[in-house]
Parts: C-alpha cells; structure tokens; sequence
C-alpha cells in the first residue's frame, strides 16, 4: 500500500499512463481510500487537460510551408546521382564528349545502388572525366604548395596538402570541383608510370555508407567501395572527407603515402596498407 | 534507365504525405529550440531535406513524427551546438524536493478567465517565460504526446531527467499562472501569504 508522499510523487507518471498494471493499482487502491489524494489527481487532470487544450503552438507560418514543399521539389528534380552530371558534361570539349559524359553518368546511375554516397560517386565522375581530358585541370605541375595555393582561391576552405615529396607518387594537377553550392577539390596523381589515382578533397562532412566492408583503423573508419570498376576508398578526419579512386585496388591503398609518406606516418599506415 | 529518374516523383509524394501533417508540430519545436521564427524556419526547411535525402535509409518505420523530432533536435544541436550549450546554462533550476503544489486553487483563480477567452494568452505568456528545456519537456508530452521514452530520445537525456523536467515544468507552469491569475508579482511573500486565504 502506497502512503500519500509516495502517490503524489508519482502523480504525473500515472496521469501519463507510465506506470505498469501493479503500480496503477497501487494508486487506484489509494485514491479509493484517500479523498486528498483524489481530488489533487482529480485537479492536476484537469490542469492538465487545460495545458493540451491551450499551450499548442500555433501553425506554421504558410510560407514555411510553401518553403519546405518547394524546396522537396528541387531536390527531388536533383535526383542523387545527379551532381554527377554537372561539370564534366560543361567542361569536355564537343559535343559527342557531352554525350559521352552523359552516356557515362547513366552507366553509373544504373550501377550503382542507394549505399553509394554521392561524394563517392562524383570522385570517379571526376577521376573518369580527367582521364578522358587530361586537359581539364586547372592548375598544372607537382609544386605542392602553387596547387593548394592556386585552387584555394576558389574553395571555400583550406586546403591541406601534405608537402613532403613521395619517389613513386608525382602530383599532377588538381581542378576546383562544384557540387551544388559546394565545392571540392580534385587532385591528381601519377603512381609509378602508368596509374592515375585521385583524391577528392572536401570539408569535413558526414557520409553515410552501407559499413559493410568498412575498415577501421586507427579511430578511423574507411569505406572502400567498387564503383563501375574503379576502386575507392572513403574517409573522413577532423579537417576534411577524403575519397581517392583508382583503377586498382592497390593504387588506391598505395596512394595512402600521399599523406604518409615517410619516416613515422609511414608506420603510421603499416598495418593498414599491409592489412588489405 | 529513366525507371530510375521516374521513380523519384512518387517517393516524394509518398514522403509528403509521411512527413508534412507534422510541419506544425515541428514549427512549434523549431520555434522553442531557436527562440526565433528566422532560424526556426531554416531548421524546419533543413530538417525536412535531411529526412527526405535519409528517408530510404530509415527501414524500421515506426513512428515518424519521434523520428522526425530527434532529426530536428539532432540538426540544430550540430548547426547551433555553441548556442545550445549557452542555452543550457541558462536553464532556470527548480528544487526537485519543492512541496508539490496542488492546482486547486489555480483552478479557483482560473475560473472567469476561460469564459473571456483569455485562456490561450495567459498560457502562452508562462510557457514563453519558462526555461527552454521545461517548456520543451511539456511541449512534447502534453502537446504532442510523446511517451516518455520518445521524449528522452528526441531530447538526448535519461528516462528520470524527463520526468523530473516533465514534473518541474507543469509545476513552474501552474505556479507562473497562478501567480498571474491571483494578481500577486511573483517572489512577495506578503502577497502570496493573502493570496492563500482566497
């Protein structure tokens, strides 16, 4: 049998109907038997019903109405995939290169499923764009700090570049990247003589992946992911969300010395490069 | 091919149709965690974005209106996280081992201001001047009925912080109005002594 403290301290969850079958008929067998108590339920009832009568906040202003359903449509006009379609297409030369671009893009809506994020997919749009038109970029040559000089004109954020220089890694060029109102950047790499790899750089953003195969590694997680043949691999730390894309597997993770690329960093990535 | 690009209209509706009946609501909730209509506006308008970009993602549906509120509250603790932290600071304490104070007399100093209309005034004005985290804590029980274990949820703290809010908030309420409605400025124990009699 509850006293009266306790049925009052547990007023509210009751008239919320919180409490489990045993509690609520603890209270019950009170109430009957204490008219103090039963009138304060009965009051704070009442109370109660006059705060849900009268505290709703009014409606939404119709022009916030107006503002969300119009800006669903834009995004549904957008489709996902669709910042893909952009810049490429506006930068190749012809108009046969357009309608392979396009072409390209459709391949890759077709391909790929909802769990690839869009960042990903825009940095192999980006990374098959470069290597059909090597002359795309825009800021040319291996100097490190001209190129990160050069495109953060344009980006909205500091970019940070790892200058130490890496024997079989050469810097090749990168080009300012835009994604709706946002902005990325792309670089290129030459890996030994002949593969290419990429390295889409933005700022720090929350993607969300499937986490199937991801890779966790030093409070990191690594997404790699397959994408129309190229290889990629995504992952984000304090300063920016990186994705590279290559067409190989080990390019990909070789390239992980474009950041670490000697002395202790190197360690740093042993196990990871060695792991996979 | 175009399946592909064809079947986004559909989804959107069916979104919509999920989604906007609970505009209100958010507006409302918007509007208390902001504190005013400009950001409210924007919170709403991303949150709805944010659902809509992660709405095929959300496979166990079950309740979409809690689901939209954590959205909410999650998005403007990222956006406005500096601001939320000075919020919380400010977040006026009321001592849990209080008397609990019951709404009798309320209810007697209440009566005539319901038959004049001025009900919903009088409640918006103790609403507005309760602190942030209370006033949410009531908005969501006892506007939007959520159960307490949404309300900690959507509000990120333990199951006992929601009813200890949930408890401070209708009482700070019923004090405010009931100071309001008997005439008396709050905090003169000379007048609250005379009040009592009534």
């Amino acid at each position: 049998m509850y006293d009266c403290s306790t049925v009052i301290k547990l007023l509210h969850p009751y008239l919320d109907r919180e409490l489990d079958v045993k509690e609520s008929v603890r209270i019950q067998t009170h109430l009957r038997e204490c008219p103090y108590c039963r009138e304060m339920f009965s009051a704070e009832q009442v109370f109660q019903d006059l705060v849900r009568q009268n505290v709703a906040p009014p409606p939404a202003p119709e022009f916030a109405r107006r503002c969300v359903t119009a800006a669903l449509s834009r995004e549904s006009r957008r489709p996902r995939l669709q910042r893909l379609r952009g810049r490429p297409a506006r930068i190749a030369a012809g108009a046969g290169a357009v309608a392979a671009a396009a072409a390209l893009v459709i391949v890759l809506v077709g391909v790929f499923t909802t769990a690839v994020p869009g960042l990903v997919t825009l940095a192999v749009a980006q990374h098959r764009a470069y290597l059909d038109h090597p002359d795309s970029l825009e800021v040319t040559g291996g100097d490190v700090a001209v190129v990160a000089a050069r495109l953060e004109e344009r980006l909205h954020f500091k970019l940070r570049l790892p200058a130490e220089p890496v024997a079989d890694l050469r810097l090749i060029g990168g080009r300012v990247v835009e994604d709706g109102d946002r902005r990325a950047a792309h670089l290129v790499y030459r890996l030994g003589d002949r593969q290419t790899v990429s390295l889409l750089m933005t700022p720090p953003q929350e993607v969300r992946v499937s986490g199937r195969n991801a890779i966790a590694f030093k409070n990191i997680l690594f997404n790699p992911a397959d994408i129309a043949g190229y290889q990629t691999l995504q992952w984000s730390d304090r300063r920016h969300t990186y994705v590279l894309v290559s067409s190989e597997p080990g390019a990909v993770y070789q390239a992980c010395v474009i950041c670490h690329g000697s002395g202790q960093s190197r360690d740093a990535i042993a196990g990871f490069t060695s792991g996979t | 091919m175009l399946e592909f690009f064809g079947r986004e209209e559909p989804r959107k509706t069916e979104f919509e149709e999920l989604t906007l009946p609970y505009l209100d609501s958010l507006y409302g909730f918007a509007l208390v965690l902001t504190g005013n209509s400009d950001d409210a506006h924007d919170l709403v308008q991303d949150a709805y974005l944010r659902a809509y970009r992660f709405y095929h993602r959300y496979q166990p549906i079950t309740h979409y209106k809690a689901w939209l509120f954590t959205l909410t509250k999650n998005l403007f603790i990222n956006r406005y996280h500096q601001r939320a932290r000075e919020v919380s600071l400010t977040s006026l304490e009321i001592d849990d081992d209080a008397p609990y104070e019951s709404p009798r007399d309320l209810l007697v100093a209440a009566s005539g201001r319901h038959e004049k209309g001025l009900f919903r005034q009088d409640f918006d004005w103790a609403m507005a001047a309760m602190p942030e985290k209370l006033r949410l804590a009531v908005l969501l029980k006892d506007v939007e009925g959520f159960d307490y274990k949404e309300i900690a949820e959507i509000m990120g703290c333990p199951l006992g912080t929601v009813m200890s809010r949930l408890s401070r908030g209708r009482q700070l309420l019923k004090k405010s109005l009931k100071d309001y409605w008997v005439g008396a400025p709050p905090l003169r124990p000379a007048e609250h002594a005379r009040t009592e009699r009534v």
